[in-house]
């Protein structure tokens, strides 16, 4: 048992590189099949690549885009605060809070905000909104309100009492920038509030809900309308990355009593709609590595067709079936190998060419931004997902050679001779 | 020359079943060869001499009777043992050269020593000196296509005898060849056979090819006509 052991050790140990040096010859013994074969090999894989980059950078900016646009990476508010919006439900010593969370080197932006509801009155019509107090410059910080005004100017003013509105309420109320209106609401201890503002800006974010229904003024302004203490309804936290989420949390709000919402949490549409897209690209791929694997399939099958008699040789001078099937398997491996190479290198310089240049949709289609992903997309390279197309590309070529293995290993020495 | 047989051929018959037919392509055969032996299979054509080669090259089995080789009946292995068989004993010469054409000239006698598990040391002077043997070692790092058909069959011929082997099987393997290349193949073959001392049994219905034979078994519709010594 231990001489057959050694035997078959010893004959393994030689073949072995005979065979990876046979089967890589084979693979350029018909070069141009062989190059056909890898480049759908290559091109398949290029394809994942480029889509997986296009996919995760849409996806990427549209999470930016949407914590750029209101709320942040994470929130924290008073428990109960976001289902009652009852404006009493205040954060006490928010300032100490914002200060600590600001000095925190993960963390981009901070920005408190008193929040209300209200009547806006215009000339003519009147129109319920949300009323949001912020301090300008920690805002901008935070979110782009800074770069969405259109008409007249952004930063609120605290000694004047100033207000920004969307463009949609705007149009509604049949106002413009320096017009005055006059806002109505119920103040902290339930007493009808009410004053007269000027439109300092308008401004389109491109969200209806926020262009229609939410007006801008300062954190003061907004704090002695409604005659708040001194609380605020909401702390917004801009993170350098969105990586860092789970630690800045840990690290600065776990011991406040607080209720802290992650931008999952509070976006949940956005998040599914990602893991939606990313399903129908998990079914794409799954079609073009079928695709790719019947084209392999078929073009490893020719070659072992055109080696009938090869192999009846060989296996009439003693070659053993599992070294047949390892040859065939190896050329299948070396194809895919090139193939995955090639195309792994082909979709990152894609990726990178377009993850510098952008893609501009809005050539194409005009439907594409109430997705928050804007309409130049730049392509992000995700590891896991290249890794992912790379390794079902090169499982499709190991695949492909299984059915064409099988048929070079049932050849018979005697038939494939007798027909020479 | 040892007189003790090494192959023993016992009452073997080999039929083919076609659709509505039997062929019967060889008939209660026996004969036996000694170590050493330069053996031509005759006959006309159809008479079954590959149909024998076959047999002896343990690819096919018959259908009644014994090969013995070397006190083992081949007739009865497994398909994977006479793969092992086939390996380590027997050296095949092709009709059609057979050449593995993305190997070289060298390459191509190192496979047949690779397969039986020789030594890199030692593969490397076998081979070499096989290919001097036949006047080809200024060839070896050619690929087959670079070669005249005589060549290539000298080489198949070096492929076949480079390892240890107990016999070689050559099928008509001077049908492709000119007048000139099948006799300096056979004088090749022959000289191999008298030096290395390894049995020839090649299969011919050229009367030149016959002429070279120490013996000559003769075939005809399947059975043994005469034996000649
Ligand atoms: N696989 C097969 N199926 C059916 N009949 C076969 C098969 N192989 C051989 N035969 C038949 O067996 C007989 C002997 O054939 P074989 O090939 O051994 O002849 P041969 O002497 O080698 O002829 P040739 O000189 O033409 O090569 C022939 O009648 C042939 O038709
Ligand atoms: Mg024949």
């Amino acid at each position: 048992m231990l001489i057959l052991r050694l035997a078959w050790r010893n004959v393994w140990r030689n073949t072995r590189r005979l065979i990876l040096r046979l089967a890589w010859r084979n693979v350029w013994r018909n070069t141009r099949r062989s190059l056909i074969t890898i480049s759908a090999i290559a091109f398949g894989l290029t394809f994942l690549i480029f889509l997986w980059g296009f996919g995760d950078g849409a996806h990427e900016q549209m999470v930016e885009n949407f914590i750029r646009l209101r709320i942040g990476h994470f929130q924290l508010h008073a428990h109960g605060y976001l289902k009652e919006e009852d404006i009493t439900l205040g954060i006490p010593k928010w300032q100490e809070l914002v200060d600590k969370l600001s000095r925190h080197p993960l963390v981009e932006g901070v920005t408190p905000r008193i929040l209300g509801q209200g009547l806006i009155i215009g000339p003519r019509q009147s129109s319920g909104v949300i009323l949001s107090g912020i301090l300008p410059e920690m805002e901008k910080k935070v979110t782009n309100l800074s770069t969405f005004v259109t008409r007249g100017q952004f930063a609120p003013n605290e000694k004047v009492r100033e207000i920004l509105i969307g463009e949609d309420l705007a149009r509604y109320l049949k106002v413009e920038s320096g017009d005055k209106v006059v806002i109505l609401s119920q103040g902290f201890y339930s007493s009808l509030e009410s004053g007269s503002y000027r439109i300092r800006g308008i401004f389109r974010s491109g969200a209806p809900d926020i262009d229609r229904g939410l007006i801008f003024m300062n954190l003061h302004t907004l704090s002695d309308l409604l005659q708040m203490p001194d609380e605020v309804h909401e702390i917004a936290v801009r993170l350098r990355s969105s990586a860092d989420l789970q630690g800045v949390i840990a690290d600065e709000v776990g011991g406040n009593n607080l209720e802290i919402n992650t931008w999952q949490n509070l976006a949940p549409l956005v998040v599914q709609w990602i893991e939606l897209d990313n399903i129908v690209l998990y079914i794409i791929m799954f079609v073009v590595t079928i695709i790719v694997t019947i084209g392999i399939t078929n073009s490893i099958l020719m070659t072992v067709y055109e080696r009938f008699e090869e192999f009846g040789v060989i296996r009439a001078m003693g070659a053993r079936r599992m070294e047949i099937l390892q040859m065939v398997l190896l050329e299948a491996l070396l194809l895919s190998i090139v193939g995955v190479i090639a195309g792994v290198l082909l979709g990152l310089g894609l990726d990178g060419f377009y993850g510098w240049k952008g893609i501009d949709l809005a050539k194409y289609s005009t439907a594409f931004a109430p997705f928050y992903s804007g309409t130049v997309i730049y392509n992000h390279v995700t590891w896991w997902h290249v890794v992912q197309s790379a390794a079902i590309t090169l499982a499709a070529g190991l695949v492909s050679s299984i059915y064409p293995a099988i048929h070079a290993i049932r050849i018979q020495p005697l038939e494939a001779l007798r027909y020479v | 020359m040892s007189e003790i047989p090494t192959i023993k051929v016992e009452n073997v018959t080999k039929t083919f079943h076609l659709t509505g037919e039997t062929i019967t392509a060889l008939k209660d055969i026996s004969f036996a060869i000694c170590a050493g032996e330069f053996i031509v299979a005759a006959g006309p054509s159809g008479s079954g001499k590959s149909t024998l080669l076959h047999l002896l090259g343990a690819l096919d089995v018959p259908d009644k009777g014994k090969i013995m080789v070397n006190g083992r009946d081949i007739a009865v292995m497994s398909e994977s043992l006479r793969a092992n068989f086939r390996r380590y004993e027997i050296g095949f010469v092709f009709q059609t050269f057979s050449l593995i054409p993305v190997l070289t000239v060298y390459e191509n006698v190192e496979y047949a020593l690779l397969l039986k598990g020789v030594p890199k040391g030692q593969r490397k002077r076998m081979v070499m000196e096989t290919l001097t043997t036949v006047g080809l070692e200024r060839y070896a790092t050619r690929y087959p296509r670079q070669l005249s058909g005589g060549q290539q069959q000298r080489v198949a011929v070096c492929r076949a005898i480079a390892g240890q082997c107990t016999y070689i099987l050559a099928d008509e393997p001077t049908a492709n060849l000119d007048a000139k290349n099948a006799m300096g193949l056979m004088e090749i073959m022959r000289q191999l056979n008298i030096e290395r001392k390894v049995t020839f049994i090649i299969s011919s219905h050229d009367p030149r090819v016959i002429s070279k034979a120490e013996r000559v078994i003769y075939l005809e519709d399947g059975a043994l006509r005469d034996s000649t010594i």
